[in-house]
């Protein structure tokens, strides 16, 4: 990571741009405003689950963004349990259905490039003595449908595989696992967060068991998920929270109307835009594509044929990250690695891909959303341009150095 | 890592990244491979380092100190160098103890640039 403020490399001073829409997304106008009606409303700040009118004033805020959201994810809304965001509805899927079925086998499979929030929740099945089978992608990032097949075994009771990846925006073939599975009494988990209001989710056609979403990565509020449970399949979890019973004893403590509205209202955008938001966002993905991949020694991770277009993660031969990283810095990005005091640790999905810890640690993500300009595209290209020239100047021949 | 201002002055203007043309003596230190590599490569005349310029790939911090380095002992007459201290060059970077690895591939370097020049 950079020091905090200012320029550094003397780099021409350029307007922040935000270009991390896979980490969060800002707060869409409608959101605010659905909020806003929630919190002032002179009966709906009540505890929805009291039988007065005021909590069924609250309550009738609850179920409008019920039905929002199980319209967009075509589900029905009594199979919405509302949670604090995708990493709590991606524990109560994964610990919360495992333990509810321990007893029908104690295998699962995942894979190795899921968000922690899978991969720590199945770490500790693990210390409860299930047994995981991770999974490792092919270099392009994908995890496929005979992966899956051929780890199934009898005792096999649980499958999480993310729809999205969220660092390189590779997207799995869920809808063909879903199908494949469907004779198999082990459950499907997906980790839609960051599928959901990029591509077409719908539920009554792709027989998944759970699902996870969360409202931030949708241009809702942070702070409000939900977790999907197919009541055809009679899907059931052991909550991971006890008291007050609310959500069918699933997910108890008194709900957050106007977070739950803010979800509501975002969920309604992403079915009325869905078509707009995925031209738009494609359009912008290809144009940045371009661009970058045009620099020589700039190279696209997770070349997957399947992959979403709004998010792009490149690696630059010859350069050392955290030089590139600071040069980048009036652009709002991810980097490939995480921050530990003056140590960085390259991303585990990168790694796990194949790629070394130098490129691993030389990688940027951009990912583009509802509100990114062609403009900005290109004076993002243009820094990211400045960025490579002056991490390539720094480093010399000595970036020329094959790895040893 | 959250850096320092210092730091961030030191690489808002980096005067001596490069390389001497026809150097008088070429230091390295450390290995991309390993993560931080440094090469100063100085030229002298009359006596005087009349020219330091480096390459470096690694962290921000050892970037800073090279730089810091660089522009301390340019021009110095041979006889009176500066001496390399890399816990003095982490205060003047307001820097962490977490950079002193950075700061000792740097002086390593320079070290290996003085036993070049002592041999001449």
């Amino acid at each position: 990571m950079a020091p905090a403020g200012g320029l550094v490399f003397g780099l021409p001073d350029i307007s922040p741009v935000y270009m991390d829409y896979a980490a969060t997304t800002p707060v869409a106008d409608e959101v605010t405003t659905a909020m806003v009606a929630c919190l002032t409303d002179p009966r709906a700040f009540a505890n929805p689950s009291s039988s007065h009118a005021f909590g069924g004033a609250a309550q009738d805020v609850v179920d409008r963004a019920a039905n929002h959201l199980s319209s967009a994810l075509g589900a029905m809304p009594e199979e919405i349990v509302w949670t604090s965001g995708a990493t709590e509805s991606d524990n109560l899927a994964i610990i919360g259905a495992a333990r509810y079925r321990a007893n029908r086998g104690r295998h699962i499979i995942t894979s190795l490039v899921e968000h922690k929030a899978v991969i720590d929740a199945c770490r500790q099945l693990e210390r409860e003595g299930f047994e995981i089978s991770w999974l490792s992608p092919g270099r392009d990032g994908q995890v496929t449908v005979a992966q899956v097949i051929s780890a199934l075994r009898d005792d096999t009771q649980l499958v999480s595989l993310m729809w999205v990846n969220n660092e390189t925006g590779v997207i799995n073939d869920i809808p063909a696992l879903a199908a494949a599975m469907h004779e198999h009494p082990a459950m499907l988990h997906v980790d839609a967060a960051q599928a959901f209001g990029k591509l077409p989710i719908d539920l009554a056609a792709v027989p998944i068991d759970l699902l996870s979403v969360t409202a931030h990565k949708c241009y809702g509020p942070k702070g409000v998920g939900a977790l999907y449970l197919a009541a055809r399949h009679g899907v059931q979890v052991e909550p991971l929270l006890f008291g007050g019973g609310q959500q069918r004893g699933l997910r108890p403590g008194t709900l957050a109307p106007h977070q739950i509205a803010g979800f509501g209202a975002a969920a309604a955008l992403v079915e009325a835009r869905l078509d707009d938001d995925m031209q738009s966002m494609a359009s912008m993905g290809r144009r940045l594509e371009q661009q970058l991949l045009s620099i020589d020694g700039v190279s696209l991770n997770a070349n997957a044929a399947d992959r979403l277009p709004s998010l792009i993660n490149v690696s630059v031969a010859g350069v050392a990250g955290e030089t590139l990283v600071a040069a980048m810095r009036p652009v709002a990005l991810a980097t490939g690695s995480a921050c530990n005091s003056a140590v960085r640790e390259p991303s585990f999905v990168l790694r796990a891909l194949g790629l070394d810890d130098r490129l691993a640690a030389a990688s940027l993500r951009f990912s583009i959303g509802r509100m990114t300009t062609a403009d900005e595209v290109d004076l993002v290209a243009d820094r990211f341009r400045d960025a490579v020239d002056m991490a390539r100047r720094i480093a010399g021949e000595l970036g020329q150095v094959p790895p040893g | 890592m959250s850096g320092s201002a210092a730091l961030e002055r030191q690489l808002d203007e980096l005067r001596h990244v490069g390389s001497v043309d026809r150097p008088t003596v070429t230091g390295r230190a450390g290995g991309v491979s390993g993560g931080s590599e440094v090469q100063f490569t100085v030229k002298t005349a009359d006596n005087v380092l009349q020219q330091v310029r480096y390459r470096a790939f690694g962290g921000l911090g050892l970037i800073g100190g090279c730089e810091l380095w660089a522009r301390r002992c340019e021009k110095s007459p041979l006889n009176a160098l500066p001496p390399a201290e890399p816990v003095e060059w982490l205060a003047q970077l307001e820097l962490p103890r977490e950079y002193l690895a950075d700061m000792l591939v740097v002086e390593d370097a320079w070290r290996d640039v003085l036993a070049q020049l002592v041999t001449q």
